[in-house]
């Protein structure tokens, strides 16, 4: 009876202290993990047209690469950070500069997420910057 | 044997003494140690003879009573209050210019005709003139951009945390507060030795009725792994940031709005 008593209070000890340190991690939403491509026209930039492939891991670590085009000139950037969800957000970390983009997102299917910007480091020309991302794998 | 150990020892002596004496007296176009690369005579030559025209137009100009004062913008102390200080100036018939200042060139060599005419000012009017005008042009300055969000560093240097009224002492007391209702994660990654320091910085508005702004943090590990508890780390320094109780900045003593930042480093 001791034993079992001993057992279990090691278990619940351990349950809650792995709780403890997991309520600390970012959370994780499996439905946005995976590569997903986008696009969007004049949002960001006038004039600009941008289309990416971010990779989501299930780690929290992204990796974002995209091609933006203007005047017939495309230029191709690469970035990596940190994601995680927090009450229906969607946090986007960049590492380059420590800063983070918030969007509010909306899982429309499988294979499509809808993205809508809440708070983004650098200013828009669009006041209502979204964009839906579509699956390319898991 | 010892005797010629002896001899060579004094002519290295000497030889060493000879050395230090030969060492040429630093002059003024000595360059700046790292920075600056030797500058060659004729440059040297331009400078002088710029500065010797200088300073026979200054003379010329306080001759015939058109007097100027310039303000001179480069790695020296620059104000904002300029077009303010302009104004002031005319009502004693001082003119401005405008001039920069080279950092490769001696400073005795440039601007030589802004140091006259300041040289006559001070004659004229005393000493502090020109410095109690600047302090009026900067009153001037911040009562007229009474609504706008001044930079940080164009505030005056007092605590903007109410818990002291000491500058240095208020940015400790500022991260100590934080840390004390701030855990670490349990696999959190300490800093090493070598390493460098992972910090987050908080920045807002801090307006003159003492409200702030929402805070965006800015967070950079030097360890990836410390990445997972970004969401964690962001959302304490918010809350810490907002309910804390903040003193109004001042820029020349007049309350004002200002950028805030409160900047966070990991152990």
């Amino acid at each position: 009876m001791k034993k079992i008593l001993g057992i279990t209070l090691l278990t619940l000890s351990m349950v809650c202290f792995g709780q403890k340190s997991d309520a600390k991690k970012n959370r994780i939403d499996p439905k946005l993990v995976g590569s997903w491509s986008g696009e969007e026209d004049d949002q960001q930039i006038a004039g600009m047209h941008k289309s990416w492939i971010m990779h989501r891991f299930d780690d929290g670590k992204f990796l974002l690469l995209f091609v933006a085009v203007e005047n017939g000139e495309a230029t191709t950037y690469t970035e990596k950070g940190q994601w995680w969800v927090e009450n229906g957000k969607f946090y986007e970390l960049h590492k380059a500069d420590g800063k983070t983009d918030v969007y509010t997102y909306e899982v429309l299917d499988n294979a499509h997420v809808k993205f809508k910007e809440d708070h983004m480091s650098i200013k828009q020309v669009s006041e209502n910057y979204e964009f839906i991302d579509t699956k390319m794998e898991d | 044997m010892k005797s010629l150990f002896t001899v060579l020892f004094i002519i290295v002596l000497f030889l060493f003494s000879c050395k230090t004496k030969q060492n040429p007296v630093s002059s003024e176009y000595e360059p700046i140690a790292g920075v600056s690369v030797p500058m060659d005579d004729v440059e040297k030559k331009y400078w002088d003879s710029l500065c010797d025209a200088e300073s026979k137009n200054a003379l010329k100009d306080i001759k015939s009573n058109q007097l100027s004062y310039t303000h001179i913008f480069g790695m020296v102390e620059m104000y904002r209050s300029n077009a303010e200080m302009d104004s002031l100036l005319s009502r004693y018939s001082i003119k401005t210019k405008k001039s920069g200042y080279y950092c490769m060139v001696p400073p005795s060599k440039q601007n030589c005709y802004s140091r006259e005419m300041n040289k006559e000012i001070a004659r004229r009017y005393g000493n502090t003139f020109i410095g109690s005008l600047r302090q009026k042009a900067e009153i001037i300055y911040v009562n007229k951009n009474k609504n706008k969000i001044f930079p940080f560093e164009e505030c005056d240097m007092n605590s903007r945390y109410l818990k002291s009224n000491d500058y240095n002492e208020a940015l400790k007391l500022v991260a100590e507060d934080f840390w004390q209702e701030t855990d670490y994660p349990e696999d959190f990654i300490y800093r090493k030795e070598k390493d460098s320091y992972s910090s987050m910085e908080a920045n807002f508005i801090l307006h003159k009725d003492g409200s702030i702004s929402e805070p965006e943090v800015d967070i950079r590990f030097h360890d990836d792994r410390n990445y997972q508890f970004s969401g964690y780390f962001m959302e304490k320094l918010k809350k810490f940031v907002k309910k804390s109780k903040w003193k109004t900045a001042t820029s020349v003593g007049i309350p004002v709005n200002s950028e805030m930042n409160v900047l966070i480093f990991f152990k």
